[in-house]
C-alpha cells in the first residue's frame, strides 16, 4: 500500500453548539482518488475547511506527509501543497483566464520590492517561470483557446476547469476539489471526469466531494461516508453503495431493507 | 500607439514651461501634479489592491508636517529631510496599517477615516511641536543640487519647481506601473478579486495588503513633502479627511485601478475648481453631482469609459 500522505485524527468542528465534525478519522494514500459523500449538511465542506485552514479546529489534529498542519493559515497550508477549489466555484472573474492561472504559481516564486521596482533580472526569471507554469496548465486543461477571455464570461464548466487550473498551478501534491462537477450539466460531466483522472495519473493525489452518483462511484478509488458530522464507513465505492446505513443515510429508514 | 500618445504627453509636460510663462497656470499644473501624486498613490492601495483606504490624506499631511519640522526645527537640508518625511509616514503607516488592515470592506474604510480623523486632531492640538492652528510658516525650498562641473540646478524660479515636480510624478507613475505590471502586482489584484481564493493559492494576505498600504503611504509622503516645499506653509487643514474625499474623488472620476485615471481626475478637477473660483456654486455640491452621474453612468470613471468605447469601436468588444 501506498504511505499516507493526508492523515485526519479525532477531528472535531464546534460551531456555536452545533457539532458540524463529530470525531472523524481518515488516511488519504499517495496517488488515490479518494471521495468524501454524506447528504447536505453532513460537514463534508467544513472538514476541508479545516484541513486547509480557513477554520481553526475545535479538536483533533490534521497531518501532512507526517508533519502536524492543525490550524496553520490557508496560505501556509497551500504552501506545503495542498491545493482546493470551493463549492461556489471562485476564479478572479475580471481577469483573463491566463492571468487567472498565472498568479496561481505566485506562492513558488520570490517578488521583492526592489527587484520589482528596478526590474532586476532575478524577478524577471521568476515572472516568466509562472509564464510557463501557466502555459502547461492550460494545455492541461484544455483551455488553451480560451487564455485571454475574461474568467467571469466562461460557461460553468470551463471555470471548474480554470478553477482546478489554478489549484494545480500551485504545484499541489493533494487536491481538494470541493464539488468539481456541480453545477455543471450533465453532457459535460465526462470532461470534469476525465481531467481529474488526468490529475492522478500526473501523481496528484486527489480528495474529493461528491454527489452525483456516476462520478461518486466511477473516479474514486476509496470513499468515506458522512452523516450528521460522524463518520459513518469508508471503503470501495460499490461496497459502500450497498451499506445499510449508507442506503439509510441518504434515503431515509423505509428504504433500507 | 499608447506608447506613443504616453511619449508625446511627456514630451509635452516638459516643454510646457517654455511656452507658457505665467505663473498662475504653472501653479495649476504643479498642484495638478502633487495632487496626482497622492491620487495615484492612493489609486494602488485602494484601485489596484481593493482597500478602500480613507486615512489617505493623513499620510499626505504626515508627510507634509515631517518635512517640514525636518527643515524648520532641525534645520535639515530638503533632500535627507525628504528620506526622513518619507520613512516617518511609512513607520506610521505600519501602525495604522496592521491595525487597520485587520477589518475588511467597509469596516476597513471606516477604521482608516478615524485613524484620519485622530492624525488630524493630534496635529491640530499637539501646539509644542505643530504650532497647532497657527501652521508652520516658511518652509524652505529644495536646496540646489550641484553639479559635477560646476554651476547648480536651483529651485527657485517657477519652471524649475515645475520640472521638479514633473519628474517625481512620473517617478511615482513609473514605480506603480513597475508594480502593476509585476508579480506584486499581480498578488495585489488578487487580494482585490476574492482575498479567500488568493490565501487558497497561497497569497499572504495579510502581508500583501500591508505591503501595498507602505508603498502607497510612502508616495503619498513624497507628494506632501513636496506640497510642503512649494507652497511653504502648512496648517492641519492639510491632513484632514477632506483631503482624502478630494483623492478619493479625483480617482473615482479619473477611473480606479487605471493607472492614468487619477492622474485625470485630479487634473480636470484641480483645473476646473481653479478656473471656477468666481462661480457661486460650491465645489462640494458640484462634486457630490459629478460623483452621482459617474457612479450611475460611468462606473470605470474616465479611463473606464475610454476603454469600453476603444472596445466598441475596434470591435473587440464581449465583455
Amino acid at each position: 500500500m501506498n504511505p499516507v500522505l493526508l492523515e485526519v485524527k479525532e477531528l472535531c468542528k464546534d460551531f456555536g453548539g452545533l457539532r458540524a465534525v463529530d470525531g472523524v478519522d481518515f488516511q488519504v494514500r499517495e496517488g488515490e482518488i479518494f471521495s468524501i459523500m454524506g447528504p447536505n449538511g453532513s460537514g463534508k465542506t467544513t472538514i476541508f475547511n479545516v484541513i486547509t485552514g480557513f477554520y481553526p479546529a475545535t479538536e483533533g489534529r490534521v497531518f501532512f506527509r507526517g508533519e502536524d498542519i492543525t490550524n496553520l493559515k490557508p496560505h501556509t497550508v497551500a504552501r506545503k501543497g495542498i491545493a482546493r477549489t470551493f463549492q461556489l466555484t471562485a476564479v478572479f472573474s475580471r481577469d483573463t483566464v491566463f492571468d487567472n492561472l498565472v498568479v496561481g504559481h505566485r506562492l513558488r516564486v520570490k517578488a521583492g520590492l526592489l527587484g520589482t521596482v528596478f526590474g532586476g533580472r532575478q524577478t524577471r526569471r521568476e515572472e516568466s517561470k509562472c509564464r510557463e507554469k501557466a502555459e502547461e496548465i492550460l494545455e492541461f486543461t484544455g483551455l488553451t483557446r480560451d487564455r485571454s477571455r475574461i474568467a467571469g464570461t466562461l460557461t460553468q464548466e470551463a471555470q471548474k476547469r480554470l478553477s482546478i487550473g489554478m489549484a494545480l498551478a500551485t504545484d499541489p501534491q493533494l487536491l481538494l476539489l470541493d464539488e468539481p462537477t456541480g453545477g455543471v450539466n450533465f453532457k459535460e460531466i465526462s470532461n470534469l471526469v476525465s481531467l481529474i483522472e488526468k490529475i492522478k495519473k500526473q501523481g496528484v493525489t486527489v480528495c474529493l466531494i461528491e454527489h452525483k452518483m456516476k462520478v461518486a462511484m466511477e473516479l474514486p478509488d476509496r470513499v468515506m461516508v458522512l452523516n450528521y458530522g460522524r463518520k459513518i464507513t469508508e471503503g470501495a465505492p460499490l461496497e459502500v453503495s450497498q451499506d445499510q446505513r449508507v442506503i439509510e443515510a441518504y434515503l431515509g429508514k423505509s428504504y433500507a431493507a | 500607439m499608447r506608447r506613443l500618445i504616453i511619449l508625446l504627453l511627456i514630451l509635452l509636460a516638459f516643454a510646457i514651461p517654455f511656452f507658457v510663462t505665467s505663473r498662475f497656470y504653472l501653479h495649476i499644473l504643479i498642484m495638478c501634479f502633487i495632487w496626482g501624486m497622492a491620487a495615484s498613490s492612493m489609486n494602488l492601495i485602494m484601485g489596484y489592491t481593493g482597500q478602500v483606504n480613507l486615512a489617505h490624506g493623513a499620510f499626505f499631511g504626515i508627510g507634509a508636517y515631517a518635512a517640514g519640522l525636518l527643515m524648520l526645527k532641525l534645520g535639515l537640508n530638503f533632500w535627507p529631510a525628504l528620506i526622513l518625511a518619507c520613512i516617518i509616514t511609512v513607520a506610521l503607516g505600519f501602525f495604522i496599517g496592521i491595525l487597520a488592515l485587520r477589518t475588511k470592506g467597509s469596516y476597513f474604510a471606516i477604521g482608516t477615516l478615524c485613524f484620519n480623523v485622530i492624525v488630524t486632531v493630534i496635529i491640530d492640538s499637539w501646539e509644542e511641536l505643530t504650532e497647532g492652528a497657527r501652521g508652520l510658516l516658511g518652509i524652505p525650498r529644495p536646496d540646489p543640487i550641484p553639479l559635477p562641473f560646476g554651476g547648480q540646478i536651483a529651485f527657485t524660479s517657477m519652471p524649475s519647481y515645475y520640472y521638479l515636480v514633473l519628474v517625481f510624478l512620473l517617478l511615482t507613475l513609473l514605480v506603480i506601473y513597475r508594480i502593476v505590471h509585476s508579480m506584486m502586482g499581480r498578488s495585489f489584484l488578487a487580494i482585490r478579486g476574492n482575498e479567500e481564493l488568493a490565501e487558497s493559492i497561497g497569497i499572504h494576505g495579510m502581508r500583501t495588503k500591508v505591503l501595498s498600504f507602505l508603498i502607497s503611504t510612502a508616495l503619498a509622503g513624497v507628494a506632501g513633502v513636496l506640497y510642503a516645499s512649494y507652497i511653504g506653509f502648512l496648517s492641519p487643514e492639510i491632513s484632514d479627511y477632506h483631503v482624502t474625499f478630494e483623492f478619493l474623488i479625483f480617482c473615482l472620476i479619473g477611473g480606479l485601478g487605471t493607472l492614468g485615471g487619477p492622474l485625470i481626475g485630479a487634473f480636470l478637477l484641480t483645473v476646473a475648481s481653479e478656473l471656477l473660483h468666481g462661480v457661486a456654486v460650491p465645489r462640494l455640491v458640484a462634486y457630490g453631482f459629478l460623483l452621482i452621474i459617474i457612479i450611475i453612468f460611468f462606473r470605470g470613471g474616465i479611463m473606464g469609459g475610454a476603454q469600453m468605447l476603444w472596445l466598441k469601436v475596434s470591435g473587440k468588444g464581449g465583455r
